[in-house]
């Protein structure tokens, strides 16, 4: 079972950081083909033929991916953000107050924070559902710069709902079958 | 109505819930009494959260873990010590000033305060500091790290308000310079009171040296910026060279940085951004709700029924920040409560830049008191340090906090100077 969660982990981890290099790759080539071949190169390859051919496909390639980098990554932040979710969720990276339920006694803590992530657990079900019912009204308008269903995008949601649903279930599991890992 | 989701939101970050949810939890509770569909929910938070300028704060985050992965750290820190180590309680300026180096890599308090609290808080310690007044400072000087650019908060702030991130970042420099120089005076106050030790004397040719051996990093964090006053590149463009010019310097250069060690700080960078995100999404869904009851247009009216002096107004909107900081997180309250405070503060003739630094320099502080404190705890964790035993220092740097903040509210030019 453990082995299977941190493959799911690691499953994510590499999703995640894929999306971010992809983003960052997207922008950077925007930037250069603005700077580089539509501003450098262009305007040489008015004088030589040898910077006209290397224009020509420098254009070619860049230009499609330059044209939806101004919506593409924007979009991609929305995978980094859900998929880092889940992993926050199990490494316990998320932001939260807990100096007061630090200070309960041991078994009511233990009930608080299980009462707590249930209730977060029934939102993620909530949260599943409704992001299903989305991806069905709106999901498959394109964006705007690429033939591309927005779903594809919205995807994230129940998916990342269902993840963290995943790891609050093992989280509750582990606080009340393995005491030795309750926190 | 509203009293209860306020309520419920108080109740739901009382009892632990991780701040991004209890928003989305207490907006879904909210709009199910009313009989709003909850397809909304989804709807706002992928609206919220889908945006190519947000992308900065990835790329802010992975460039400050790039260069905080190389041996840029230690060549800032010998670059402040041959700058300031020679005045009495070197130690402590030199925390102060490599956290203004440093700030201008990285946009989170939180960053800066872990980072810095494990290099600094044993040092100081052996040259005969308190440990808590070492663990005081740097997270005091944290708070550099959000006002002087790159500043994640004034991403938000800029993408809540549609004023220019350009313009908030130029505006940070000069009250990030001041803020610095209060941490530095206080630190010399207690340096007299307390004789703490000088760190070297000054030697010219030394500070030489360290600006040479730190001229590159530091040109990283000049190019980013400067690109983007200059207009070259967009926030999220300058960031994304940033990271690229961090990768080059950290593989290429100095080879500080292995592929294995990249991989594990793109991953560490998605469960930073995550953390923020998830505050941005759920304050979408809380925000739209709010906007929905007309809550802004009731605070404003509040706030300007009880006074129509500006100063006094302008005071009100301080207090109000500096509470509302002490316990919402930063990202929360600019993307929830800015929206109904800068009407007012327009009105009363506060410049939305100015207001952008006045919010973050609040929120700054909001960072260091308890409850919420997120930066002192981030350093009162590390150092193994009670809050409460930190206070007794901490509460003159918040001290020095709220003299910057009042001469920065009440002195626009500090902040539209170079605009």
């Amino acid at each position: 079972m453990y082995r299977f969660i941190r493959l799911i982990d690691r499953i994510i981890e590499i999703l995640a950081a894929s999306a971010l290099v992809v983003a960052a790759s997207m922008i950077l080539i925007n930037v250069f083909n603005r700077y580089v071949v539509l501003g450098w190169l262009r305007t040489s390859s008015e004088t030589s033929d040898v910077s006209a051919w290397f224009y020509g496909v420098a254009d070619s390639l860049l230009s499609p991916i330059s044209a939806t980098a101004d919506e593409v990554p924007g979009l991609l932040l929305i995978w980094i953000a859900f998929l880092g979710a889940y992993l926050a969720y199990r490494k316990g990276g998320h932001i939260s107050f807990d100096m007061f339920v630090d200070m309960l006694p041991p078994l009511l803590k233990r009930l608080v924070i299980t009462a707590t992530e249930s209730t977060i657990m029934a939102f993620l079900l909530m949260l599943l559902y409704q992001s299903i019912r989305m991806m069905m009204v709106d999901g498959e308008t394109e964006i705007e710069t690429a033939e591309i269903a927005q779903g594809w995008f919205m995807l994230i949601i129940p998916l990342s709902a269902g993840l963290m649903a995943f790891a609050l279930v093992i989280d509750i599991v582990e606080r009340w079958i393995d005491r030795r890992q309750a926190t | 109505m509203s009293l209860i989701v306020i309520g419920l939101l108080f109740a739901l970050i009382m009892l632990g819930f991780p701040i991004g949810f209890a928003l989305m939890v207490t907006a879904a509770i909210a709009m199910a009494i009313q009989g709003i569909d909850l397809i909304v929910v989804p709807i706002q938070m992928y609206s919220g959260t889908n945006s190519i300028v947000l992308l900065a704060i990835p790329f802010f985050i992975l460039m400050g873990e790039l260069m905080g992965a190389t041996s840029i750290s230690e060549r800032i820190i010998s670059l402040a010590s041959a700058l300031v180590g020679w005045i009495r309680g070197g130690l402590s300026h030199v925390n102060v000033v490599t956290s203004m180096f440093m700030a201008e890599m990285s946009g989170s308090a939180v960053a800066d305060a872990a980072v810095m609290s494990k290099i600094f808080v044993p040092n100081m310690e052996k040259q005969g500091y308190p440990r808590t007044f070492s663990a005081a400072i740097t997270a005091a000087s944290a708070t550099l790290g959000i006002i002087i650019p790159p500043s994640i908060p004034m991403v938000l702030y800029g993408v809540t308000t549609n004023t220019s991130i350009k313009d908030l970042f130029i505006a940070g420099i000069v009250p990030g310079i001041l803020l610095g120089g209060a941490f530095m005076v206080t630190n010399y106050i207690f340096a007299r009171r307390e004789s703490y030790p000088v760190d070297n004397s000054f030697e010219l040719p030394r500070l030489g040296i360290a600006f040479k051996r730190a001229a590159v990093p530091l040109l990283i964090p000049v190019i980013v910026v400067g690109g983007l006053i200059a207009g070259i590149v967009t926030p999220t463009e300058a960031a994304a060279v940033g990271v690229l010019a961090a990768l080059v310097f950290g593989t290429a250069m100095q080879k500080d940085l292995s592929m294995p060690q990249v991989g594990g700080i793109l991953v560490t960078t998605v469960r930073q951004t995550s953390v923020v995100m998830m505050i941005v999404a759920g304050s979408a869904v809380l925000g739209q709700f709010l906007a929905n009851e007309q809550i802004p247009q009731m605070i404003a009216g509040g706030l300007t029924s009880l006074s129509s002096d500006p100063i006094i107004l302008t005071l009100l909107i301080n207090v109000f920040l500096l509470f509302l900081g002490m316990f919402l997180h930063a990202s929360a309250a600019i993307i929830i409560v800015v929206p109904m405070l800068l009407p007012v503060a327009t009105q009363i003739g506060i410049d939305p830049v100015h207001f952008g630094v006045i919010v973050c320099l609040n929120l700054g502080i909001g960072q260091q008191t308890p409850p919420v404190a997120s930066v002192l705890l981030t350093v009162c964790s590390t150092t193994g340090l009670k809050i409460e035993h930190v206070m007794g220092y901490m509460k003159w740097f918040i001290l020095s906090m709220f003299v910057t903040l009042v001469i920065v509210t009440f002195t626009p030019t500090t902040a539209t100077w170079f605009l």
